[in-house]
C-alpha cells in the first residue's frame, strides 16, 4: 500500500492541549482512495466513538467531535474535534505494528526536539546577535511548528532551526549534495533556497504555506 | 598596516581606509567565529557563513596568518565582549571559488581582521553562497571550542 495524496484539513486550530504536543500533526494515510476535497467539505462523517483505537497512536479519547472521514471502512482524514488542534497523526488501519511504531517514535522524537528548539528561539532576547537580531516572531515560530509538523509526516527529516536576525525563522536541512533552507519570515510567509553544492546549481522556488506537498518535494529535491 | 589616518591619498574620503588588494593565497585560512544561535546538532548553520544586514555586506573572518583560533576565540569573546561557540574555517581558494573576495581590514585591536565582500548579491546567491561555504567549513571541522 502506497502513501496518499490525502491532505489532513483541519478548521478552528487552536493548541488548547498542549500535553498533547507529541502527539499532534498532520499527515498522509496509506489506500487507494481518492483525494480529499477539500472544498466539498470532509467527504463522509461519522462519530469519533466508531473510530477503532489502533488507527491512531495519540489518544483517540481526547479527539471526541472531530468530523472523520472514511473510505471502505478506512480512516482516510480527520478533522477539528474538541481539542481543536491543527492536525492529526494518523495510520492507515492494516498498518504494520512495528513499522508504524518505529514511525511514531521518530516522528515522536522529532517533535519534542522541534518543540524545545522552537520554545529556546522564542524566548530569545532583542539584540542576540551582538547586539542586533529581532526576537522571533510568533507567526513565524507558529508557521515553523505547523508545517515542519506536517513535513515529518511527508518522510522529511527534522531540519536544524535557526533565528533569522529580522524575527524570522530559518529551518536548513543538509541532503545528499543539496543544501536547502525554508525561512519562515517575520509575517509567517515562506522564503525557500535549495543550491547543489558541486554544480553549483540554485533553485528559489514560490512556497505556498498551504502546499506542503510541493514544499516537501522542494527540500527532498524529488 | 590597513588603518591610515589621512595620511595616504589612496585612503577613502571618509574613513581614511586604504582599498588593499583582495588575499589571494587560496590555502590560506580565513577563521569564522560562530554565533550560538547559529548551531545547532553540533554544526554551524549557513546563517553563520553570510553577513547580517547590520553588517552592509561584509562578513567578517580573521587571517590564520596573523592569528591563531583559540586567540581569535579570546579577543572576540572577550576583548569585543560578543558571543562564539567556536572557530570554524574557510579557506581563500573556497572563497573564490564561489566568486567572492576577501579583503584585508585591519580595526583596532585586531590586526587580522578581513572581509569576505558580499556586496551587490541579492538574497538568493547570499544564501546560496554561504550554504556552499558552511559545508565546506563544516568538512575541515571546529578548530577551537572552549
Amino acid at each position: 500500500m502506497g502513501p496518499l495524496d490525502v491532505e489532513l484539513e483541519v478548521l478552528n486550530y487552536e493548541r488548547s492541549s498542549p500535553r498533547l504536543n507529541n502527539w499532534l500533526g498532520a499527515g498522509s494515510v496509506g489506500g487507494s482512495v481518492p483525494v480529499h476535497d477539500r472544498e466539498a467539505g470532509v467527504p463522509s462523517v461519522t462519530e469519533a466513538e466508531t473510530l477503532q483505537p489502533r488507527a491512531f497512536i495519540s489518544g483517540m479519547q481526547l479527539i471526541s467531535g472531530a468530523s472523520v472521514s472514511f473510505h471502505s471502512n478506512r480512516l482516510i482524514a480527520i478533522a477539528g474535534g474538541q481539542i481543536s488542534t491543527g492536525a492529526f497523526t494518523i495510520i492507515p488501519l492494516d498498518a504494520d505494528d512495528v513499522a508504524v511504531g518505529e514511525q511514531m517514535t521518530e516522528i515522536t522524537s522529532a517533535r519534542g526536539l522541534l518543540e524545545s528548539r522552537l520554545n529556546t528561539l522564542s524566548q530569545l532576547s532583542p539584540g542576540w546577535l551582538d547586539g542586533e537580531g529581532v526576537t522571533p516572531t510568533p507567526a513565524a515560530v507558529e508557521a515553523a511548528r505547523h508545517l515542519i509538523w506536517v513535513l515529518l509526516n511527508h518522510r522529511v527529516p527534522r531540519p536544524r532551526l535557526a533565528p533569522t536576525p529580522e524575527g524570522g525563522v530559518e529551518a536548513e536541512w543538509s541532503l545528499g549534495d543539496r543544501e536547502v533552507s525554508v525561512t519562515f519570515e517575520p509575517d509567517g510567509s515562506l522564503y525557500g533556497n535549495s543550491v547543489d553544492v558541486i554544480a553549483g546549481e540554485v533553485t528559489e522556488p514560490e512556497l505556498s504555506p498551504v502546499d506542503h506537498r510541493a514544499i516537501a518535494d522542494f527540500v527532498l529535491g524529488a | 598596516v590597513t588603518e591610515v589616518q589621512g595620511e595616504d591619498p589612496a585612503g577613502d574620503a571618509a574613513g581614511g581606509r586604504v582599498a588593499l588588494p583582495p588575499l589571494d593565497d587560496g590555502t590560506e585560512l580565513l577563521l569564522r567565529q560562530v554565533n550560538p544561535n547559529f548551531f545547532e546538532d553540533g554544526e554551524p548553520m549557513n546563517q553563520a557563513f553570510r553577513p547580517a544586514r547590520a553588517d552592509e555586506g561584509l562578513l567578517s573572518v580573521d587571517r590564520e596568518s596573523m592569528t591563531t583560533p583559540e586567540e581569535a576565540f579570546v579577543r572576540h569573546t572577550e576583548t569585543f565582549e560578543l558571543r562564539s561557540i567556536g572557530v570554524w574555517a574557510l579557506s581563500v581558494g573556497e572563497v573564490m571559488h564561489v566568486e567572492l573576495d576577501t579583503m584585508p581590514d585591519e580595526i583596532p585591536g585586531n590586526p587580522a581582521h578581513c572581509v569576505v565582500d558580499f556586496c551587490g548579491l541579492s538574497r538568493g546567491q547570499c544564501s546560496a553562497k554561504s550554504k556552499i561555504l558552511k559545508r565546506q567549513a563544516v568538512a575541515r571541522g571546529c578548530l577551537y571550542r572552549p
